[in-house]
């Protein structure tokens, strides 16, 4: 970050969810009352002003809170796990003294796990006042709007946007250029652009990072897309479980329609243009666009069957448009800085970044952006670090419910739209869970169908009851119950509702359950056949006997057991009393020897 | 046209359907559960799945529109396998109670399960197992059997408009209730049961009655109200189970009422006679039908020979076929030599417009007439065209189920309403672009409709001039029986013959018996004594020397009667009606329940009196045909007459003095869907929902008079007097109220017009 042009000694705290959640609020007030207390916010102190700004999440959410610490004209400093208690060290050692406070400031791997990123999409995550739209404009924001209104007409927008190759980032990979001509070219006064929101996977969270952390690029977005495809009025479908993100969307609105960004004759020109907000009221199925249109019109959220498609016929029977969040965050950067450089970025098909949320057994959870192309051993154990406990690497599930499995075998594979379908994952809107040895891939199958079918809308036949009836087969083979021709006939039942389900909801909830019978089909076996389950997480199929040969005596299973269940003393194999146990695994998940069957 | 191919087939079809529509036209089954064809495409069951080449996809044939060059494929082994696999899935949780489900033999789900093949269900059974509902009066909702096919949803949504269920929940969990699961309570004219492909919606009134295969279908047309539908008349021995649709039938497109569903037990009534009542004196007698005939003509005749003609009236239903009114009238008037013909019904407002143009128009008037309520199907296609973008204007004192779909709702105490038409007319007349709303939806209208009350003059005034300054308009008066139209054709009204011949007029009916004029009154099917002639019959029944009453049911009326003679009832007799498009209709005799119909009598009083013979039906049309150039050369399955003057005659202005008084209230009269005039009084299935008439009042009226629900309440207006039951409705302009107009203690209110001014006070 260039600090040069500062005027200001500058702290940046990250207030996106998980830094709020860390205390991220406490610590921006521990800063101020600080700087207030030692006058520092006044020039004469330390020859210029302390100032404080929250900004956006800037990816690395294992280390909450993430403190900036800018001082002109020096390198920028990271601290890490910030508390408020160690806030006036931090003022006292770094800004008054000038010397970095070591025992806070990111270490190595924190800047490691920015080496393989590229943050474009993210760039002004973690540096911009996402409740500030003067610091937007100040960093470059709505140059792209100004720029297309004076230079370009919606037909150049639209084969710029073409020439990126940019594919929507919802999941299915769709090319953005392409479907705003079939919006554009279906006549109508009215049309409508929706920007989709309704971020539901479980463990995903970039949407909700991209408005929390810079609300105003999506806006920015929507009205490059709006002008391009003709879209007079805008929707962004926002799930209400995301309060602060619908805090800051909201505020953009009201302050950018205030500067003439939105709203009649936007910027002087004859261009018209008002984003309304609709809050989702916690159905993952409306993210599905025809259900989404249908919620917003008031009706319950159920997908319809298409065609007719959204742009022929969608919001109140209009012509309408759908994009995902981060497809229109990338817009602004398209316009900008041009498509040839944007398609410099990625592989042949699949063009830029793509930002994920990664999550699960690996040591740097959080937000990262990577270009396109990526290998997934890259992304796992590169960005994110590798596995920690020095486990082993087992599968990473890519594309949250809708998304697969994908195996140790299979690490090599690019991070492409295209070879990701072809290895049975997704890229789905960016979810990435890793998963280690302890790991149950049966489980892991039952958690996603859990999900899936919960939330399915209930409309058609295969979604409605086939994913119930898989999910009870699963629930069936982790409690030992599985009978010889399940496996065989999950298949069959999986596949059928692959191609019969009506949403993609249905057409990809059964992924997890056929990737990781692809690719660990003798887990699923040693559940029915041999009632084990090898990963021991299936309490069901675990016996909770301590193996004499590999209990090296240490004690931690009598130490972390709730219950009292294990006898242990020194220098003896523990004992672990079935009547006693509830099963919980504690045991097992903390034994280092792998020692209790 | 595109060119496309099904199943190896090659095929022109027309552009913009779906693939299910091409196929049905080629004759190409492909199995569908969630289509009906009255319904927006849903696409939920996924049964009826095909193959397109090219694409690794598969589509719904129900919703995907047909390209030119297409290749589909219906029949597969993957398609099979998926087709089994579905029905595998519904029968997890559906109970396999078919040996006790009403629906048992003309299941869908029995038929596809038959048809894939589903011996043995590969996955464990789960079957549901919770309580039957039993809010609704007509239909019982067990949804342990419900497929979740959304048909019932979509009807009551898209159809009727009232969207009383829906789906609750979602995944799994997901059920057909109701808001809040409240007892279920709707318009009751199971829509939804007609669609539902499983017995999770059954007919309670049918219920363990009986199995379908025993039962006999008989297509006739509904004897109630005068929109004319087409019913399937399920039977066994003489006896009616059931009253179902054919979607394919009919003006109705397979939507019927609560009457006309769920009303027909009065058909199987164990109150009908099947002996003729003699009153002598203060006794009763029973005779044998065909005494009582016989004994009925010989005092008809001697009027005749005693040359008192004049004194003797004949009253005929609307009831009554084309062919039982042509006969009536010829008889009275060229055996029994009396012009006294009467009814209830108007010679002066005919039909234009049909169910079609209602369907087609892109503007419709409902004119002071509860359309929904009095005509219910006639109903659903104002609310099907207006929520198809036809603008739809509402006159009424107060909000009906139109409200919902209405462009313009215009309501009010009648002054006001008719200030509004008056306003209406002049914006009419003006060339210049006006700020009325409402004249310029009419004058921007291609096919407008208007629908009216014929029976009110003083609508008619307006109707008229709107006919007048608008003459594309079609009208389409919602006449209220199954044959208003019909009997007036045929000459039974006072003053015209057969076909609108201008005949000398008779007596009038009223003064006539007051002054001792008519001594001798023949009534056939009406029910005098609480319809709204105008006359407090029972008083002046003392003034006729003969009541000869012929009518299904021992009526009010025939109680009073010297002779009655019991006749059947639609579903028991051929012949045809005339609805209020002036559609002429055929309706079948389905049982026999060994009762003479009014035109058994008729020819039987033909036989007595020597004069030419009419064997059967075929010979009345005949002369029917020969007599009235309106009907000559008429499909007697479904043509439609096309009358000249459709409105005609002098009706006067609204007068203010006449029915706004100071009084507190003014009270009109509610048209009910439950029930048309008294004769479906006999259902006790009705009665059920509706017993009792009840007078409607605005909750801010009710609570300054301290009413509350269902508390009486005394309506006065000057010497008349009743007490009613007090209904609270929301929907009711303040300073109106509501009470029928076909009971005996509410006909008097009305008697000078269908507005009064009332006081209402608490019991």
């Amino acid at each position: 970050m260039e600090t040069s042009k500062l005027e200001n000694i500058e702290v940046h705290v990250c207030v996106g969810t998980a830094g709020v959640a860390s205390g991220a609020f406490e610590v921006l007030d521990a800063f101020n009352e600080e700087f207030e207390k030692k006058r520092l916010k006044e020039a004469k102190a330390i020859g210029k002003p302390c100032k404080t700004k929250g900004t956006g999440c800037r990816g690395l959410c294992a280390r909450d809170v993430l403190v900036d610490v800018l001082i002109p004209g020096e390198q920028p400093v990271t601290y890490e796990n910030v508390t408020t208690d160690i806030v006036p060290e931090i003022i006292e050692k770094h800004i008054v003294g000038g010397e970095i406070f070591s025992k806070a400031a990111a270490k190595k791997d924190y800047y490691d796990f920015y080496k393989l990123q590229q943050r474009n999409v993210l760039h002004l995550c973690g540096k911009v006042d996402p409740e500030d739209i003067d610091d937007y404009i100040k960093l470059g924001g709505y140059s792209a709007i100004k720029k297309i209104l004076s230079e370009m007409k919606p037909e150049e927008v639209i084969d710029e946007v073409k020439k990126s190759g940019l594919r929507g980032r919802g999941g299915a990979g769709f090319p953005a250029g392409v479907k705003w001509t079939f919006c554009r070219n279906t006549p109508g006064d009215v049309k409508y652009l929706i920007c989709n929101s309704d971020e539901g996977d479980p463990g995903a969270f970039m949407d909700r990072s991209i408005i929390e952390g810079n609300p105003h690029c999506v806006l920015e977005g929507m009205l490059i897309a709006a002008y391009a495809i003709g879209c007079t009025d805008g929707y962004i479908y926002c799930r209400a479980e995301y309060p602060l993100a619908i805090k800051r969307v909201k505020l953009a609105m009201k302050v950018a329609e205030e500067r003439g960004y939105l709203g009649e004759k936007i910027l002087g020109y004859d261009f018209n243009f008002k984003i309304h907000l609709k809050e989702g009221a916690g159905a993952f199925v409306c993210g599905e666009e025809t259900a989404l249109i249908a919620s917003i019109e008031g009706e319950r959220g159920m997908p319809r069957s298409r065609p007719p498609f959204p742009a022929v016929k969608g919001l109140w029977g209009k012509p309408t448009n759908v994009n995902n969040v981060e497809t229109l965050a990338n817009l602004p950067l398209i316009i900008n800085r041009n498509s040839d450089w944007y398609s410099s970025i990625g592989t042949e098909k699949s063009k830029g970044t793509k930002i994920f949320a990664l999550a699960g057994k690996v040591k740097s959870t959080g937000l990262v952006e990577v270009p396109m192309g990526i290998t997934l051993r890259q992304l796992i154990y590169d960005v994110g670090g590798g596995i920690p406990k020095r486990r082993k690497f087992k599968a990473v599930q890519l594309g949250g419910p809708s998304g697969g499995c994908l195996p140790e075998s299979l690490l090599d594979t690019p991070v492409d739209y295209d070879s990701l379908i072809a290895a049975g994952a997704m890229m789905g809107s960016g979810g990435a869970v890793v998963m280690d040895d302890t790991n149950c891939m049966v489980n892991i199958a039952k958690f996603f169908l859990t999900f899936t079918q919960r939330e399915s809308c209930g409309k058609c036949i295969p979604c409605r009851i086939g994913t119930r009836t898989m999910l009870d087969m699963l629930e069936n083979i982790t409690s030992g119950n599985g009978k010889d021709g399940d496996i065989e006939l999950l298949e069959n039942l999986a596949n059928d509702i692959k191609t019969s389900s009506l949403c993609g909801l249905g057409q990809t909830s059964p992924n997890p359950v056929l990737t990781t019978i692809r690719y660990f089909r003798s887990e699923y076996e040693d559940h029915i056949y041999n009632k084990k389950c090898p990963a021991r997480e299936c309490p069901d199929l675990i016996g909770f006997i301590v193996a004499d040969d590999r209990c090296k005596k240490c004690g931690i299973c009598f130490k972390v057991c709730p219950v009292n269940a294990i006898t242990w003393e020194k220098g003896k194999v523990a004992y672990i009393d079935k009547n006693k146990c509830v099963k919980c695994r504690e045991c097992i998940v903390n034994c280092p020897f792998n020692a209790i069957d | 046209m595109v060119e496309i191919k099904i199943d190896g087939k090659s095929l022109s079809a027309k552009k913009n359907i779906t693939i299910l529509e091409a196929a049905d036209e080629a004759g190409i089954y492909i199995p569908t559960f969630c289509h009906y064809k009255m319904l927006a495409p849903f696409g939920a069951c996924r049964v009826c799945v095909v193959e397109v080449k090219g694409s690794p996809k598969l589509f719904t044939a129900c919703t995907t529109p047909i390209a030119d060059k297409m290749e589909i494929t219906t029949k597969s082994p993957r398609l099979d396998q998926l087709r089994k696999t579905l029905i595998e899935l519904l029968l997890i949780h559906h109970p396999l109670d078919c040996p006790v489900c009403d629906k048992g033999g003309e299941c869908q789900l029995q038929d596809l399960t038959y048809e894939f093949g589903v011996a043995k269900v590969r996955f464990d059974e789960k079957p549901n197992n919770t309580p039957v509902d039993h809010s609704n009066p007509f239909i019982e909702r067990d949804i342990d059997r419900c497929v979740l096919c959304g048909k019932c949803v979509r009807i009551c949504d898209e159809v009727v408009n009232i969207q009383s269920i829906s789906f609750i929940m979602r995944g799994t969990n997901t059920y057909i209730g109701t808001a809040f699961d409240q007892p279920w309570h709707c318009e009751y004219c199971g829509q939804c049961l007609s669609v539902c492909p499983v017995g999770s919606l059954n007919n309670r009134v049918y219920l363990f009655k009986n199995r379908p295969w025993n039962l006999t279908s008989t297509y006739s047309i509904c004897g109630f109200c005068s929109c004319g539908c087409t019913v399937r008349i399920d039977h066994e021995a003489d006896e009616v189970y059931r009253i179902k649709e054919d979607v394919d039938k009919g003006i109705n497109h397979g939507f019927l009422c609560v009457k006309g569903r769920f009303g027909y037990e009065l058909i199987n009534s164990t109150e009908r006679k099947d002996v003729a009542v003699i009153t002598e004196g203060s006794e009763k007698k029973e005779v044998t039908v065909h005494e009582g005939i016989k004994l009925a003509f010989d005092k008809l005749n001697d009027i005749v020979k005693n040359r008192n003609s004049k004194a003797l009236g004949f009253y005929i239903s609307p009831r009554l076929t084309n062919e039982e009114a042509y006969l009536a009238q010829k008889i009275a008037r060229e055996y029994f030599k009396t012009n006294n013909i009467y009814s209830s019904e108007v010679a002066y407002a005919k039909p234009e417009g049909t169910f079609k143009d209602v369907e087609d128009s892109d503007a419709i008037i409902v004119f002071n007439v509860d359309v929904t309520e009095s005509n219910p199907i006639l109903g659903l296609a104002v609310r099907r065209s207006a929520r198809a973008g036809s603008k739809l204007i509402v006159f009424y004192p107060s909000f009906t189920a139109l409200k919902r779909v209405a462009t313009e709702f215009v309501i009010g105490k009648p002054s006001d309403i008719y200030s509004k038409c008056e306003n209406l007319l002049v914006n009419l007349n003006t060339k210049n672009k006006s700020e009325d709303s409402l004249s310029e939806i009419l004058k921007n209208a291609q096919n407008p409709v208007l629908i009216y009350n014929p029976y009110n003059n003083n609508d008619l005034y307006y109707v008229k001039k709107i006919k007048d300054l608008l003459p594309s308009i079609k009208l389409l008066p919602a006449k209220l029986k199954n044959n208003s139209q019909g009997i007036v054709d045929m000459g039974c009204i006072n003053g015209y013959g057969p076909g609108y011949r201008v005949v000398e007029k008779g007596l009038d009916f009223e003064k006539a018996i007051l002054n001792n004029e008519l001594k001798y009154l023949v009534v056939f099917g009406e029910n005098l004594l609480e319809s709204t002639i105008g006359i407090d019959f029972n008083n002046i029944r003392k003034n006729l020397n003969l009541l000869l009453v012929i009518d299904p049911f021992m009526s009010e009326t025939a109680e009073l009667a010297d002779i009655y003679i019991p006749v059947s009832l639609f579903a028991e007799k051929n012949g045809s009606y005339t609805n209020m498009e002036g559609r002429v209709q055929s309706i079948q005799k389905a049982i026999n329940k060994s009762k003479l119909s009014d035109l058994d009598v008729l020819i039987k009083f033909y036989e007595m009196s020597g004069l030419s013979q009419f064997n059967d039906i075929n010979d009345i049309r005949v002369a029917i045909e020969n007599d009235i150039p309106l009907y000559k050369g008429i499909n007697w399955n479904g043509g439609v007459v096309k009358y000249s003057e459709v409105i005609s005659g002098d009706f006067s202005k609204y007068n203010l003095d006449r029915g706004e008084k100071s009084s507190n209230f003014i009270l009109y009269p509610e048209a009910s869907r439950i029930h048309s005039g008294t004769f479906t009084r006999w259902s006790d299935d009705l009665n059920k929902v509706y017993s009792e008439p009840v007078v409607n009042l605005n909750p801010i009226d009710a609570k300054s008079l301290k009413i509350g629900e269902g508390e009486r309440v005394v309506i006065k207006c000057g010497t008349i007097k009743g007490m009613f039951k007090a209904v609270i409705n929301e929907h009711l302009t303040k300073g109106l109220a509501t009470l029928p107009d076909n009971y005996s203690n509410t006909i008097s209110f009305f008697k000078n017009g269908p507005y009064c001014s009332v006081d209402i006070i608490k019991e």
